[in-house]
């Protein structure tokens, strides 16, 4: 049994959460529903703190490989594993998850077991678009995450959720088509180089043959669905709309991890199968995170409804992650400025979570987000104001807080690539204070004279079993912030130094299936 | 392992007091006059192990903080002579400045959360002193941003307070934003960001390629813009009076004494780097002089206490940086511990008055204070002779080292020195204007106040007595050498921190002058003449205003109405920056977010949707609904497909 | 008997199911219409696979059957729903689908 386990742990994460929701769906009670929801989350959780600790940092090679042939006529395998990479992320969503549920708890949504059932399915797809390595599955699960958001928000959305749900899919499939389009021609550029079909994305990695205007396409194809997801200025205005309108726990997982895709993606995919259009598109791609940093804060600003202010905070960060992970000197990526994009991510989908969760918070309290209607609100949310606090510190990247990490990693290798790049983008970090400490001086301070504030209860036991870990998690990232760049290190490192002939190992320790990785496509298929 | 217990402790009284919130007042304040002092106690060791003849500096890593690709930033702290001295400054003046907020706050609810923020402050103020690496000193620097921000904003149900508090983080979120600049040029040209490392490659060149040295000067500049936000320098220096909304104790110990001192401290600690770009250290003893200057005549006129005393504090900030700038780094040290200790002094003792008189800041209605404060009086009389240079005390060596050398730089060196020296008189001025007005002359409060006047508890002012013995002796470290040997003493300070600070080999061209012997009669005649000015301007200010505003005083108001104006309104910089930066600022976002979100990129967006959606209008027209229709076209085009495909 | 009789009579019989589908307005003709399609297909099957000796013919018909049962009972439940929803079975009533 433990060895079944430990054999196929990646799989356990990726689908427990897909049983759960079904079981989550059909049970008789509300109560027990929420009850295996948690549970299976959970669950998930402890599968994937497995990986964390029996993770072989040292090594940059591809971990807890599982394979299984699908279609093998045309090269289609069932290939996941977890390298330094994806790693983080995976954590970040298995544990992001039990907290959206927990914070369904006591919440008076409408329909709530599909709406649990939705946030499993929505996990299975995260989970398994970052471990996957074979195209067509990536694919499918890209898809996955979005039919779950469509529906969470265009049933428990606000009062535009139709419009803003509408905009969000055909934005976000739009791009994904492209990519569709792009993943094909790669599939048929492989064929002609090597002679047989393969989806798998490390005999992807093996294309040497490609001439630039192909990679630039291809790479434009993939960059661009994974801009919009990001989103990169300007394929931006989907995020306001969707997160104004979405319920709570869906600008969560929205703001926390399904933007991480499109940076992730960058990581996967863009960068390493077509290093020679990076080189090229690298300066426009930085211009546009530049861009999207300082507009980004400056619209954030201009915010009036706290949610929105987020959101757009959110277009500005994620800009940092997208120029972090595009900085090429002398041939190689910046390890510096790729980890600190990496690291950025976590904190990214920490703090903005923990913002989302606050800022619902007050809206479930209050019924509406708009900050004028607030103010003084610490004197009778103590405990809120804490952690709003601490949230707007990671997200203002103040050192001691993993905001500061990622940020100055990122600046660092960009400063080094560009001195002006790095100094514009730095004017980001200034706008952040300004937008994100007036967040914090509308609800926080000034004189409490609104008859409705006055009667507002502090956060409630369940909001604290939530709120506080991520608030001691945006600590603890900033003070040991090793302890997380540690499993990501050897990746990175790999990424960095061999972008242009890129090639992903799989581990030996690993179990059988993974030797024929390279011998089975080879024999099949002629 | 001392070092370890000094950081530890703060630390632990600002978690204990935060996380506990323990409802006792007593209990929250020992807590925090424990946690500042115990570490003042383990830090009084530490700096006597460096008194020994040529006792070196000692580095200490706690553990690897940041590791990526090649960088490898460490925890690591220094104890070396110049962090033993800010050590003690801070841990010493911290822990009477605890003593004194337990009185000062008396009136609170709870004041665990305040003693956490200055128990937290404490740590965090450490840890840019201690810190070995430009990244260490940056938690530390925008740490005790942070604190500053969350006190000056304590009583945030004040709205300005909360404003005040955010104002000040943002500006010296300008200021890190060069010091962070710096931090990544020098990471770029030297590949780390050590100071011991820093120094052995700097202190190792014999010569300096120009290509160096403009990299040097770009550095030091970058570096200064963070010092201007942390020391309130021009231009970055409009937070530092508006941070006199927090809790007096506060702003004697971040705004007077300490926190505001960290852009010395820091140019300090680079003083190799700034000796190597001389040009960026011009600028610094310019800005630093017209800070001095520029500070002292805007508090010439000023009403509120403490606004009289911040303006001061920015003024005297400036001389440090006067001082750096002539690359006079001992000489700003010294002053920067002479001026915590009376700064220190002014403002506790401004807060017994603003105790005593119920939390009214307005010298207008004060006066007469005198015979109902006497211990205050007393001490405030110490440490005003002390800031004005009265000869003797403490403020009278400092501020004389600073004019001499920046006197003896070569060039235009008496420019500085005008300018410190005019300085120094208005210092006078407005510092026996703000004693006379509040102790002298009749008492101009309201009746009810008065009747509830009386001298401050033992809590407060036992702290004060202690600052007004230092603002009176400590000078006595740092006497001029000419001096010293008229009365057969020595100077102890500066040869303490020469084991530090020292010109690099390739500087010391330049700076041979730092060397030069000047003739005593010279010096003589200059410490007479600006402290003859200064006492003049002082007897002149205490002639005017020893009765108070008298309408004699109002008519020359009336006659200098708009040179009054001018200086009331602090030169309108605030609205200047107003204009000039914020509104224009926020009519372009406003702009972008109107025109350019809303209204190009959505707004496109929605127009290329509804065009779709027109053409599918458009094109929809065949589509009746109806079964039969549909299937007779199918069956036709059947029907032709079949045609065309047999002939 | 020749093929082409057969041929002839599936011709005739699938001709009288497409004027049914086309002409007739009420769906429960024009799903037996759809039934006399699919059983003259099944009958050039049938006589194909006959003519051919190949049994494929005959499993292929027996798909047919089943998909056409299939069909068949979906179909008119879709129809008895629509007439207890609308109270006509008519088939212009249903429009919908119009753009």
């Amino acid at each position: 049994m433990f060895a079944w386990i430990n054999s196929s742990i990646v799989s356990i994460i990726i689908f427990l959460p897909l049983i759960v929701a079904v079981l989550a769906l059909f049970s008789p009670s509300v109560r027990l529903s929420k009850w295996i929801a948690l549970g299976g989350s959970l669950v998930t959780f402890i599968a994937s703190l497995h990986i964390w600790f029996h993770f072989d940092a040292k090594s940059s090679a591809l971990q807890f490989v599982e394979v299984y042939d699908w279609l093998p006529s045309m090269g289609i395998k069932y290939l996941v594993g977890v390298d330094g990479l994806n790693l983080l992320l995976v954590m970040l969503t298995s544990f992001l998850t039990p907290c959206v549920l927990v914070s369904l708890w006591e919440s008076k949504v409408t329909y709530i077991k599909p709406f649990l059932s939705l946030l499993l399915v929505l996990e299975t797809g995260m989970i398994g678009a970052l471990v996957a390595f074979d195209l067509v599955f990536f694919y499918v699960f890209w898809e996955v995450m979005l039919i779950p958001m469509y529906f969470i928000i265009g049933i428990w959305g606000g009062s535009n959720k139709i419009y803003a749900t509408t905009k969000f899919v055909l934005y976000t499939v739009f791009g994904s088509l492209l990519m569709l389009v792009a993943a094909i021609v790669l599939y048929l550029v492989h064929y002609e180089e090597h002679g047989f079909y393969s989806t798998s994305l490390l005999d992807l990695y093996k294309i040497t043959q490609m001439g630039l205007s192909t990679q630039s396409y291809l790479f434009l194809a993939f960059s661009l669905a994974f801009a919009i997801k990001v989103p990169l200025w300007p394929f931006h205005t989907w995020l306001p709309h969707a997160h104004t309108e979405a319920p709570t726990s869906g600008s969560v997982i929205l703001a926390g991890i399904l933007l991480k895709m499109g940076t992730y993606g960058f990581l996967r995919f863009a960068l390493p199968l077509f290093p020679d259009a990076l080189v090229r598109y690298s300066p426009l791609l930085m211009t546009l995170g530049i861009v999207g940093i300082v507009y980004g804060a400056l619209m954030a600003w201009m915010q009036k409804d706290a949610k929105r202010l987020v959101a757009y905070s959110s277009v500005s960060h994620l800009g940092f992650v997208v120029i972090g992970s595009v900085v090429i000197l002398n041939g190689k990526l910046s390890e510096e400025a790729l980890t600190g994009a990496l690291y950025q991510m976590i904190n990214h989908g920490i703090s903005t979570g923990a913002l989302f969760f606050l800022v619902g918070m007050i809206y479930e309290r209050r019924h509406t987000r708009i900050l004028s209607e607030f103010g003084g609100i610490s004197a009778v949310m103590p405990w809120f104001a804490v952690c709003l606090m601490v949230a707007t510190l990671g997200s203002v990247g103040l050192p001691g807080t993993g905001g500061f990490v990622g940020e100055f990693l990122i600046l660092l290798g960009v400063f080094k690539f560009s001195p002006l790049a790095g100094i514009l983008a730095s004017t980001g970090v200034v706008l952040g204070a300004i937008y994100m400490l007036n967040l914090c001086l509308s609800i926080l301070f000034g004189p409490l004279d609104k008859e409705e504030n006055k009667k507002l209860t502090d956060m409630t036991f369940l909001e604290k079993t939530y709120m506080v870990p991520l608030s001691v998690l945006v600590i603890l990232m900033g003070v040991f912030p090793n302890f997380f760049l540690d499993k990501t290190r050897a990746s990175l490192h790999h990424l960095a130094e061999h972008v242009s002939e890129y090639r992903l190992m799989v581990s030996h320790h690993d179990s059988e299936p993974v030797h024929e990785v390279a011998g089975a496509s080879d024999t099949k298929n002629k | 392992m001392l070092i370890w217990l000094v950081l530890l402790f703060p630390l632990v009284g600002a978690v204990w007091n935060g996380l506990l919130l323990p409802r006792h007042k007593l209990l929250s304040h020992s807590i925090a006059v424990a946690g500042v002092g115990l570490s003042f106690l383990a830090a009084l060791p530490l700096f006597v192990s460096l008194l020994g003849e040529g006792a070196a500096g000692s580095v200490h890593l706690a553990f690897s903080w940041i590791q990526a690709g090649d960088l490898d930033i460490g925890m690591e702290f220094v104890v070396d002579r110049l962090s033993g001295v800010m050590l003690l400054i801070v841990t010493g003046i911290g822990s009477l400045i605890h003593i004194y907020a337990g009185g000062y706050m008396n009136e609170e609810k709870t004041t665990a959360r305040f003693f956490s923020y200055l128990n937290l402050f404490i740590f965090m103020m450490l840890l840019l002193v201690l810190g070995n690496n430009m990244l260490v000193m940056f938690i530390g620097w925008e740490g005790v941003g942070l604190c500053s921000y969350l006190l000056i904003g304590y009583w945030y149900t004040h709205k300005p307070n909360a404003v005040a508090g955010m104002k000040a983080f943002v500006v010296n979120r300008i200021g890190d934003f060069g010091f962070l600049i710096g931090i990544f040029l020098t990471y770029k040209m030297f590949g780390t960001l050590s100071f011991s490392q820093l120094h052995e490659v700097l202190a190792g060149q014999e010569s300096l390629s120009p290509a160096l040295t403009s990299g040097l000067t770009a550095i030091g500049i970058c570096l200064f813009i963070g010092a201007c936000g942390k020391s309130a320098q021009l231009p970055l220096y409009v937070w530092l009076p508006d941070a006199m909304a927090g809790p007096t104790p506060v702003s004697a110990l971040i705004h007077a004494a300490t926190m505001v001192t960290a852009g010395i401290y820091m140019m300090t600690r680079l003083h190799f780097i700034y000796y190597l770009a001389p040009s960026a250290l011009m600028l610094v003893a310019f800005v630093g002089g017209a800070t001095a200057l520029f500070a002292a005549t805007i508090a010439l006129v000023q009403n509120d206490i403490k606004k009289v005393l911040a303006y001061s504090t920015v003024s005297q900030l400036g001389y440090m940086v006067l001082a750096c700038g002539v690359g006079a780094f001992d000489a700003g040290v010294f002053h920067l511990l002479t001026h915590a200790c009376f700064k220190a002094l002014l403002f506790l003792g401004a807060g017994s008055v603003i105790v005593a008189l119920h939390h009214k800041q307005d010298m207008q209605e004060m006066g007469g204070l005198k015979k109902y404060l006497p211990i205050t009086h007393a001490v405030f009389l110490v440490a005003v002779l002390a800031i004005i240079g009265f000869p003797g005390l403490s403020g009278f060596f400092s501020k004389d080292e600073i004019l001499w050398r920046a006197f003896s730089f070569p060039g235009v060196g008496w420019v500085l020195w005008l300018m410190g020296l005019f300085a120094a008189m208005c210092t006078a001025f407005y510092m026996v204007r703000l004693l006379c007005l509040t102790f002298y002359g009749k008492n101009r409060s309201d009746e009810h106040t008065r009747h509830h006047l009386h001298e401050t508890s033992s809590v407060m002012w036992a702290p004060l007595v202690v600052l007004a013995f230092l603002s009176i002796f400590i000078g006595y470290l740092g006497i001029p050498p000419f001096l010293a040997e008229a009365f057969h003493g020595s100077n102890l300070f500066s040869p303490f921190l020469s084991s530090v600070i020292q010109v690099p080999p390739a500087g010391e061209v330049y700076w041979s002058f730092l060397h030069e012997h000047h003739s005593e009669a010279l010096e003589w005649s200059l410490m007479g003449a600006s402290t003859l000015l200064a006492l003049g301007s002082a007897s002149f200010a205490f002639i005017l205003y020893r009765n108070g505003p008298t309408p004699f005083l109002q008519e020359r108001k009336e006659a200098f109405a708009s040179v009054y104006r001018t200086l009331y309104n602090k030169y309108w910089v605030d609205e200047l920056y107003d204009r000039i930066i914020v509104r224009p600022l926020k009519e372009m976002s406003e702009f972008l977010w109107r025109v350019v979100d809303l209204g190009i990129i959505n707004g496109g967006l929605n127009v290329l949707g509804q065009s779709l959606m027109f053409l599918s209008g458009v094109t929809s027209f065949q589509m009746t609904g109806s079964l039969h229709r549909y299937a007779v076209v199918f069956i036709l085009g059947l029907m032709g497909l079949v045609v065309l495909v047999i002939v | 008997m020749p093929i082409e009789y057969y041929f002839s009579l599936a011709l005739v019989m699938f001709l009288c199911g497409v004027c049914g589908v086309l002409f007739r307005r009420n769906i429960l003709f024009v799903l037996m219409s759809i039934e006399l399609m699919l059983n003259a297909v099944n009958l050039v099957f049938v006589s194909g696979s006959t003519f051919l000796k190949n049994l494929d013919g005959q499993i292929m018909v027996f798909f047919v059957i089943t998909v056409a049962a299939c069909e068949a009972a979906v179909g008119l439940a879709m129809v008895i729903a629509l007439f207890r929803r609308y109270g006509t079975i008519k088939s212009e009533f249903f429009r919908i689908l119009r753009g």
